[in-house]
């Protein structure tokens, strides 16, 4: 067994698992964070397990528990605040970028991703960021639309 | 998942130490390694978690040569402002890889040492005549690429091993180079085939040097010599193309499976490397009759 300390949405967790299991049965299971979703049975296909680790962009099922020890990571869960959606996650809504929900949480964490590094990305740069986000019900150009308008909502925040 | 332990070491020479009974596997991103746990196709007893060995993660570029840690990750090696000049087919390869998700984790060495006939960066580092730095407790070796990959999934890499860098040419100033894939889609695509392509030209605008490389169309990444050496001294015209594409299809030895069949991988190669040549040429040297590509 090992134990395994790290920060998950500003709080910090010291838990104890077994080396075998990967930062999504981790965030998932241990810490019941449900964003954080199964949908390609671990293998690193589907991104529907997306979770920022020390700022970077990962899918959680290929990240292993022990690799995880002493850093950050940011859920969906993170995201919002008490009050309100954030942003991204409101200009989803909005464009009807959401059916199931299931690819939500992690094409919204990309979005997020894409939006710190290029903050006026144009739709082929939305297109490549989502690449790794499989959707089964939008067709992505709802997705796209709904990024478009976060940029907007945010860069007037700025 | 199968029962195993995890190992971190601090240092590449405690990773050596925790490997050198031969039964630890080294890992970083484990994008290719736990997919393989998870499907049963791959058994491991330890894992040897290199992931923290800060001396593995660099890029550097001294003297025309290019010397990469193993730890290097798609997403480094597609941003790095030294690669964008001399080694500009790598970074195009590294692009191409997977997703974001993917790029942010997954690793030069861990590409090498995974050695699937379909691993992007192999292509580029073959036309870089990449030479690769293996290390263990009794010290460094130094083995070209060439020599390194065995199969699929087989490297020379000896129990106890750890790669440690790739070491590469620079691409000199008067040299081009591209890398050009298929895949099934855009994004999240295994190749079908890809292809690196170096060259370099004459004041005349004959080939001086020409370097071809193929992947997923052979049991490893392969260089295409027939084709390199017919292309010397030609001047690159659509047949001259045409015939290099050819001859690199003869090179390979393709298999059909889940991407594609045998046959169009040929094809695909004549069409890439054929794409290849006439990419670089358009860039300064406006060949008219390279436009037309039917391939």
């Amino acid at each position: 067994m090992l134990t395994v300390g790290l920060t998950v949405n500003g709080s910090f967790f010291q838990i104890r698992t077994a080396p075998e299991k990967t930062l999504l049965d981790l965030l998932r299971y241990d810490l019941g964070m449900t964003g954080v979703k199964d949908a390609c049975g671990g293998v690193g296909e589907c991104g529907a397990c997306t979770v920022l680790l020390d700022g970077k962009l990962v899918n959680a099922c290929l990240v292993l528990v022990g690799q995880a020890e002493g850093r950050e990571v940011v859920t969906i869960e993170g995201l919002a605040d008490e009050a309100s959606l954030h942003p991204i996650q409101h200009a989803f809504v909005e464009a009807g970028a959401i059916q199931c929900g299931f690819c939500t949480p992690g094409a919204i964490l990309a979005a997020y991703d894409l939006l710190y590094h290029n903050p006026h990305p144009d739709d082929n740069q939305i297109r490549e960021a989502l690449s790794g986000n499989l959707c089964r019900c939008t067709g992505y150009t709802k997705m796209v639309a709904a990024v478009h308008n976060a940029e907007k909502e945010l860069s007037h925040d700025c | 998942m199968p029962e195993f332990t995890f190992l971190s070491p601090k240092s590449l020479a405690e990773a050596c130490q925790m490997l050198s009974g031969g039964s630890g596997r080294p890992v970083a991103g484990c994008t290719d390694v736990l997919p393989q746990i998870h499907q049963g196709k791959l058994n491991v007893e330890r894992l040897v978690d290199l992931s923290r060995l800060k001396e593995l993660d660099f890029i550097r570029l001294q003297d025309g040569q290019i010397s990469i840690g193993a730890l290097a990750t798609y997403e480094a090696l597609r941003t790095d402002p030294l690669l964008q000049k001399a080694a500009p087919s790598l970074v195009q390869a590294a692009a191409s890889v997977g997703c974001r998700q993917t790029r942010n984790r997954g690793t030069l060495g861990g590409n090498l040492g995974n050695a699937s006939p379909a691993g992007d960066s192999l292509p580029p580092l073959l036309v870089h005549n990449a030479v690769l730095v293996l290390t263990s407790r009794s010290g460094d070796r130094r083995l070209p690429l060439l020599e390194f990959l065995l199969g699929p999934g087989k490297t020379a890499l000896l129990p106890g091993e750890v790669i440690r860098q790739v070491d590469l040419e620079a691409l000199p100033d008067d040299a081009r180079s591209v890398f050009l894939k298929l895949g099934n889609r855009q994004g999240m695509a295994v190749s079908i085939a890809s292809a690196a392509v170096w060259l370099r030209l004459d004041h005349i605008g004959a080939v001086q040097e020409a370097r071809i490389a193929l992947g997923a169309v052979a049991p490893t990444a392969i260089r295409c010599p027939e084709a390199e050496g017919f292309l010397l001294g030609e001047q690159l015209d659509l047949a001259s193309a045409a015939e290099a594409g050819k001859l690199a299809a003869q090179a390979c030895a393709p298999i059909d499976d889940v991407r594609g069949s045998a046959a169009y991988r040929r094809h695909a190669v004549r069409a890439l490397v054929k794409r290849g040549l006439s990419n670089l040429v358009e860039k300064d040297m406006r060949m008219n009759s390279m436009e037309t590509d039917t391939c």
